[in-house]
């Protein structure tokens, strides 16, 4: 057992840093004060992109991919870069450039085409481009198997029709990786998911949602209106759908998720008590035992959730069942973080409350890692149907 | 590296932990409760599996089981009768309060004089320092509550440093809200001659500080018995037509129950490598012990509450689990008791950061 980070590691993690202190963090408080997500053609996102982001983890077979700076093969190491990721801004983690969430079903269920297609331009580019992911629907979320989105086969094409909500960089993106349904009643047999490229006739109604943080990062919601998508856009193909792996593969797209988010949340969570100590320090409170306790309680409960999620992390890495572990850590890390930062504003007090202080920013940021990728009682949900077998 | 492997050779000596705990601890439990001792026989089976000196060092004639290991071991035991693991640990306890105040001269002077470990020892913390007397070399005063049957040897550990005496203390037997197999006494100092002392505040929060962890160890087993059994039960009894785990109120219950248990396992072990490793940093102790206390408050009632009127009765283990969660934290001053250690001793931190190492610490 050992809970210390390898050189390599803490080189990363240093890296990282030092980029965050220099880029990330100015870039997500200028949007935050500007109330709107950086603009396609901001700055920021070319120095992201000499920084190594905006690429695949993917590459063409016989070559090996440029490493990322935060995503790598080690969910562990994924969830420790996530960490010190999101202590600088998680905001500007999202509007990174690159395929973003939508590459993991691409890797996952895509054939070596379908890879090659949708990837490739991701490779090595020479401007900043995105992918999206939409799974998630103005009438709901986490109930992933009753997405409304429709889907028919209609010659050598899909139509889709539906309503796709929350989006990340959907409105700027090269292609959309939608989940819809061929038959409501089949259930999670009944999914299919489709590369949409952005210029497909039907992707319509692109609105960017007004959020109340996580500022940087352009939230979508969207509509396909007899989106018709070509047949060879089916991630997998028909095949893999018969085995009826589709759910599944979606699945597994959240459960690798749910560490890193409890990483990004400790992230902030730290962020907002380093901010805090601080002001402790210039407020000569440091030596007021309430506050201390405070702090040392808050520390605490980030730590342990941190851990949490190092161990799901790690089971992964391991290739060992870990629901109840990803979930737990999902389900503690964003309440830990809340409440740092809710700390962070008691103890600022009518100074917090005025507005424009990094506490305030990360006291409204926070609460998006409550929600995304399945909420605290989601979570609760599914570790339940795992340790009592709480039945669906 | 992050590894939450264990190693082999320490498996298997929670193996044979586990075994013992279950089968010769678990189900003579209530009647060892009732008798406020242990049997013989099951002391003697622990001192037979070598669990009394396990974590001395071998030139002690310990096995020299890491802090890791250790913890395990604990808590398997905790989970079969938590009094018998304090009453085992009380060796390996008294061996490291010793030799942290005294180093070998102490171990050998007091734990095993002429190589004989014969000596009953008790680690007792005045952590409101009501004995009276360090200057003078002689203690007087009480301490309410210590979990112990005898004792001819104690360390006192007072928030100045420590002491230990050999005599003029006496033993008197209290009812004790939990954990009477391993004894229930006050102890009566009456102008009791200090045979050595040092006096270092900064000592005596240290082996509190280790004495926490081993404590958290033992909640840790604790807390993953009353949170088990509450959820076999939940899945087994029936309400309004089905398990009363498969009502979401229950079911919530159950998961957070077993996720509190889950912070505290990580914690306890997070902490147990650092001492492992050399830290001196002990502040993970705390948060450990703090974690185990938290924990216990929310894991303990609950599981009585899941069982309803069942859970309140002593034919069931969880309200003695819910007894002895409470007085396991007591033992040690409590949260808050640990609380203010991390807010006297440890000083604010210039900037997070949950997993420095050994190295940067130093």
């Amino acid at each position: 057992m050992d809970f210390s980070l390898s050189a390599n590691d803490r080189e990363r993690v240093a890296t990282l840093r030092e980029w965050g202190r220099e880029h990330f963090r100015p870039a997500g408080l200028r949007a935050d004060r500007n109330g709107a997500a950086l603009p396609v053609d901001d700055p920021f996102f070319r120095t992201a992109l000499g920084l190594g982001y905006g690429r695949a983890t993917w590459a063409p077979p016989g070559s090996q991919p440029a490493p990322h700076p935060v995503r790598t093969k080690s969910a562990v190491l994924n969830v420790i870069l996530a960490e010190e990721s999101s202590y600088w801004d998680r905001g500007i983690g999202v509007a990174m450039p690159g395929p973003g969430l939508g590459e993991a079903p691409i890797l996952i269920m895509g054939t070596e085409e379908q890879k090659q297609r949708f990837l490739a331009p991701f490779v090595t580019p020479d401007k900043p481009m995105w992918g999206a992911f939409a799974m998630t629907e103005p009438s709901g979320g986490s109930d992933v198997a009753n997405i409304r989105t429709r889907a028919h086969k209609d010659g050598d094409h899909w139509v889709l029709n539906g309503a796709k909500a929350f989006s990340g960089n959907s409105g700027r993106a090269e292609w959309i990786v939608v989940f819809a349904t061929v038959d409501p009643k089949l259930g999670r047999a009944g999914h299919r998911a489709f590369v949409v490229p952005r210029d497909t006739p039907g992707l319509v109604g692109f609105r960017h949602e007004k959020k109340m943080g996580l500022k940087a990062y352009e939230s979508t919601s969207f509509f396909l209106e007899d989106c018709r998508v070509p047949a060879e856009n089916l991630l997998g193909g028909e095949s893999h759908y018969t085995q009826r792996t589709g759910f599944k593969g979606a699945m597994q797209t959240f459960n690798s998720g749910r560490p890193a988010i409890a990483g990004m949340a400790v992230g902030i969570g730290r962020a907002a008590l380093d901010e805090l100590l601080v002001h402790v320090r210039e407020s000569g409170l440091q030596n007021d035992s309430r506050i201390r306790d405070r702090i040392d309680t808050a520390q605490r409960k980030l730590k342990a959730a941190y851990l949490v999620a190092l161990k799901a992390a790690w089971m992964a890495d391991q290739k060992q069942a870990n629901l109840v572990e990803a979930s737990m850590a999902k389900a503690l890390a964003p309440v830990a973080a809340l409440e740092a930062t809710q700390l962070g504003m008691d103890v600022l007090g009518m100074t917090g409350a005025q507005g424009g202080t990094l506490i305030e920013k990360l006291y409204r940021d926070v609460k998006a890692m409550d929600i995304v990728e399945g909420t605290g009682q989601i979570q609760r949900v599914v570790m339940a149907r795992q340790l009592v077998q709480l039945p669906n | 590296m992050i590894d939450f492997s264990t190693d082999s050779d320490i498996e298997l000596i929670a193996d044979a932990a586990r075994r013992f705990a279950q089968d010769a601890l678990a189900p003579h439990q209530r009647t060892a409760e009732t008798a406020r001792s242990l049997p013989a026989s099951t002391l003697e089976q622990a001192r037979d599996m070598g669990l009394d000196r396990a974590c001395w060092n071998e030139r002690h004639g310990g096995s020299g089981v890491n802090w890791a290991g250790w913890i395990q071991i604990l808590s398997e035991l905790a989970r079969g009768d938590a009094a018998a693991a304090v009453a085992i640990d009380a060796f390996g306890r008294s061996y490291d309060a010793l030799l942290q105040a005294g180093q070998d001269d102490w171990i050998e002077r007091f734990l095993i004089p002429g190589g004989q470990a014969t000596r009953h020892a008790v680690v007792v913390h005045d952590l409101h320092d009501v004995l009276r007397g360090h200057a003078s070399g002689r203690l007087d005063g009480t301490l309410p509550w210590a979990n112990t049957a005898q004792a001819d040897l104690v360390l006192v550990v007072h928030p100045g440093g420590v002491c230990v005496l050999a005599e003029g203390f006496s033993l008197e037997n209290v009812p004790g809200l939990a954990l009477q197999a391993a004894g229930a006494s006050r102890i009566r100092f009456v102008h009791a001659p200090v045979a050595a002392r040092r006096e270092d505040p900064a000592l005596a929060q240290a082996i509190l500080a280790r004495a926490r962890l081993r404590q958290a160890g033992i909640m840790l087993g604790v807390l993953e018995a009353a949170s088990t059994y509450a959820r076999e039960y939940a899945l087994q009894r029936v309400a309004f037509g089905k398990p009363i785990a498969h009502h979401q109120a229950l079911a919530f219950l159950l998961v957070d129950m077993n996720s509190a248990v889950a912070q505290t396992r990580l914690l306890v072990q997070e902490a147990a490598c650092r001492l492992d490793a050399g830290d001196t940093d002990l502040d993970a102790c705390n948060q450990a012990f703090i974690q185990a206390c938290e924990a216990g408050h929310f894991v303990g009632p609950n599981a009585v509450q899941v069982l309803g009127a069942a859970g309140f009765m002593r034919d069931y283990p969880v309200e003695k689990y819910m007894r002895e969660l409470t007085a396991l934290g007591l033992a040690l001053g409590g949260a808050d008791a640990a609380r203010r250690s991390l807010c006297r001793h440890v000083a604010l931190p210039d900037a997070i950061d949950f997993l420095r190492t050994v190295t940067e610490n130093a």
